[in-house]
């Protein structure tokens, strides 16, 4: 639990409502005029975002004491060193999935596969580099000869 | 007698030689996600969808769908036979829903009665899976008979009522849990319109006009969400693991647990038909039936066998129970049916009161196969459950990044989009930083799926009434449905207010 996180996203979700719900108003209008248009669903959708986001910040306000409380402690634990390490690791392993993802079509499957995995593995637990890379490369090879070879897949394999 | 007849059509298509491979591929695969503690039955069913869709891809649409589904079936109650070695082994469940079975499991393991333990959980399972069937067999026809009748506004009533069975009882917050349902039935708006043929919320992105993929959502929240969880607040170092040793459970370890097994397969069959309650909290509830009515009451927690035999009966009870809502109504219970339901759809087949008229096949095909399925996880757990205890040794250190690029796989190979694979990142970390905060993803993903459906039941409900909103309340099913829905949110709230602890479902 955390206070700071609720009332943002207490925020957050408002926010989400009332676009939601002055964007399906726009839908409404640009259709015949029927009794229930393609606008109606979404409105009530965001009217009830607003108000559970309002009721949402009222309870985060409420519960302020038994918050502070909780707070404190999470601090202690997010201070300490193994889940710095912990974060550190947390981000590579983002950065080397956006960089898979992007360049998973440029550069094709079996390049980006195998390169992210190695990279992960050894991230994760920095061991025998030999280790990882048999996995890394059974892992790659299975799915891509599985796939595309034996059950006919399509997946852009290799940039050449 | 039509039943039979088609039980009998539905062995001839489970029996066949490529649908008994796809169950015991499922069971298996179920109990590996049952073993490691990194991925859930969610999760699992999310990531297996787009694989099975590739091993059917040269089948007919319907034997494809029945296929899929008998594997996909086979992962979830696999899960449930999986996730007690972990918890007798470890101390770790491997699921939420064998959380109460670490109570008594571990004890035993530390006794040296890791085995029994075991294979009880196994026969128990087994026993449950069969009593679920039972019920499901004879609950099948009456209700989707009773439930061909609804009218539009009926349908839109039940889907509220599925919504907010699920998030009553998803997390420890309901109003954090309605917002996920509110996502969740936005998430589902965005899209061409089906009745109008309007674009809404696309803003001229052509990637948003076929909606967003309901997959790519699931495998994100579940899958990933709980990869990166994993990494950032367990520690995937490796724990000791207690020993196996006599796998056959004594004379008196099998009386004492006869009763508590038939106590458990009866409570998590009704617990797992309604709505939201699902595997988790009907082994909570096992457990402390067991403590309330056992003779032997005052050994639970100390090792006793009973402590193992009733949750671990319950929560497979439960998830054949799970089935009958979603085969008959078409409103999944909890997450992991919902997912199977996004399947089912993704074949075109619609689950609901029509599937069994429209596809006996499937469904017959579904329940045969699952009689064998559970035949298949009792042969396979007893002896080769050292085999699988082995499993628990894969370094976390492998298994993270594999469930990651299985993840962008599966989400690639179905949609062929790098959109989709950056929503499925954004997806994994919204689902861990949600989770994380008691904002239960469960609910999103049912809305998700559910969303599009209530929404044109809604309108062609007002379209029969002109527009009057009235008709909801005025037709008596319809009615009903929305009273209970809403009992269902306000009940809890008004317990928790007079500070009653109130058991969630974490599994959703």
């Amino acid at each position: 639990m955390n206070l700071k996180f609720d009332k943002i996203s207490s925020l957050v979700f408002f926010i989400l409502g009332l676009f939601i719900f002055l964007e399906s108003r726009k839908i409404s209008q640009s259709t015949l005029d029927t009794a229930i248009g393609p606008g109606v669903f979404p409105a009530v959708i965001g009217i009830a975002l607003m108000v559970l986001s309002v009721v949402l910040f009222i309870e985060t306000i409420k519960f302020k004491k038994i918050y502070k409380i909780i707070e404190k402690e999470t601090e202690k634990e997010s201070n300490d060193e193994e889940s710095q390490s912990n974060k550190k690791v947390f981000f590579i392993i983002i950065i080397s999935t956006f960089l898979y993802i992007l360049l998973l079509e440029k550069i094709g499957y079996v390049i980006t596969t195998f390169l992210f995995l190695f990279v992960a593995f050894q991230t994760l637990e920095r061991s025998k580099w030999i280790t990882s890379f048999i996995v890394a490369a059974l892992f790659t090879g299975t799915i891509y000869v599985g796939f595309v070879k034996i059950l006919g897949g399509n997946l852009p394999g290799l940039p050449f | 007698m039509d039943t039979i007849n088609y039980l009998i059509d539905g062995f001839t298509i489970a029996l066949s030689w490529y649908n008994i491979l796809f169950a015991l591929l499922g069971v298996i695969i179920g109990t590996l996600v049952g073993v490691l503690p990194g991925i859930g039955p969610m999760s699992g069913v999310a990531l297996l969808i787009p694989v099975t869709a590739t091993l059917t891809s040269g089948m007919p649409l319907e034997s494809a769908a029945t296929s899929s589904i008998i594997l996909l079936a086979g992962v979830y109650y696999g899960a449930m036979y999986g996730g007690s070695t972990t918890s007798i082994l470890l101390n770790t469940p491997g699921e939420s829903s064998s959380v109460v079975t670490t109570l008594d499991g571990y004890q035993m393991a530390q006794q040296g009665r890791a085995g029994s333990a075991l294979a009880i959980a196994a026969i128990g399972s087994f026993i449950a899976g069969i009593v679920a069937l039972i019920g499901l067999i004879l609950l099948a026809e009456p209700l989707s008979k009773l439930a061909i009748d609804f009218s539009p506004a009926d349908y839109f009533s039940l889907m509220v009522l599925g919504l907010a069975a699920v998030s009553g009882l998803a997390g420890k917050s309901i109003t954090k849990a309605l917002i996920m349902t509110c996502a969740g039935l936005f998430l589902g708006t965005i899209g061409i319109d089906v009745v109008t043929g309007v674009a809404r919320f696309t803003y001229n992105q052509s990637v948003l006009y076929s909606g967003i993929e309901f997959l790519t959502v699931a495998v994100g929240l579940f899958a990933l969400g709980e990869v990166f969880k994993t990494i950032l607040e367990k520690d995937y170092k490796q724990e000791e693991i207690s020993k196996i040793n006599r796998i056959i459970p004594t004379k008196e370890e099998m009386k004492d647990s006869a009763a508590p097994i038939a106590r458990g397969s009866i409570l998590g069959f009704l617990l797992g038909v309604l709505p939201g309650a699902g595997a988790t909290l009907s082994s909570f509830f096992a457990y402390s039936l067991e403590k309330k009515v056992n003779k032997k009451r005052d050994k639970l927690g100390k090792g006793y066998i009973a402590g193992v035999a009733a949750p671990e009966s319950a929560n497979n009870a439960a998830s054949g129970g799970a089935m009958i809502p979603l085969l008959t109504l078409g409103i999944p219970g909890s997450g992991t049916t919902a997912i199977l339901m996004g399947a089912l759809i993704m074949y075109n087949v619609q689950p609901g009161p029509l599937l069994f008229e429209e596809k006996p096949n499937v469904v017959w095909g579904l329940i045969a196969s699952m009689f064998i399925g559970n035949v298949m996880l009792l042969i396979l757990n007893m002896p080769l459950v050292k085999v699988f205890a082995k499993i628990i040794d894969t370094p976390k250190k492998y298994l993270l990044p594999i469930i990651i690029a299985i993840s962008i796989f599966g989400v690639y190979a179905v949609q062929y989009t790098t959109f989709d694979l950056i929503l499925l990142l954004v997806c994994g970390i919204l689902g861990y930083l949600l989770s994380k905060n008691d904002f239960p993803v469960a609910p999103l993903v049912l809305a998700l799926i559910l969303g599009p459906m209530m929404e044109s039941n809604m309108r062609r409900a007002l379209t029969i009434s002109n527009g009057d909103y009235s008709i909801f309340i005025k037709e008596p099913f319809s009615l009903a449905f929305l009273i209970i829905a809403l009992l269902w949110i306000f009940i809890p709230l008004l317990l928790k207010m007079r500070g009653k602890n109130v058991v969630i479902s974490d599994e959703g």
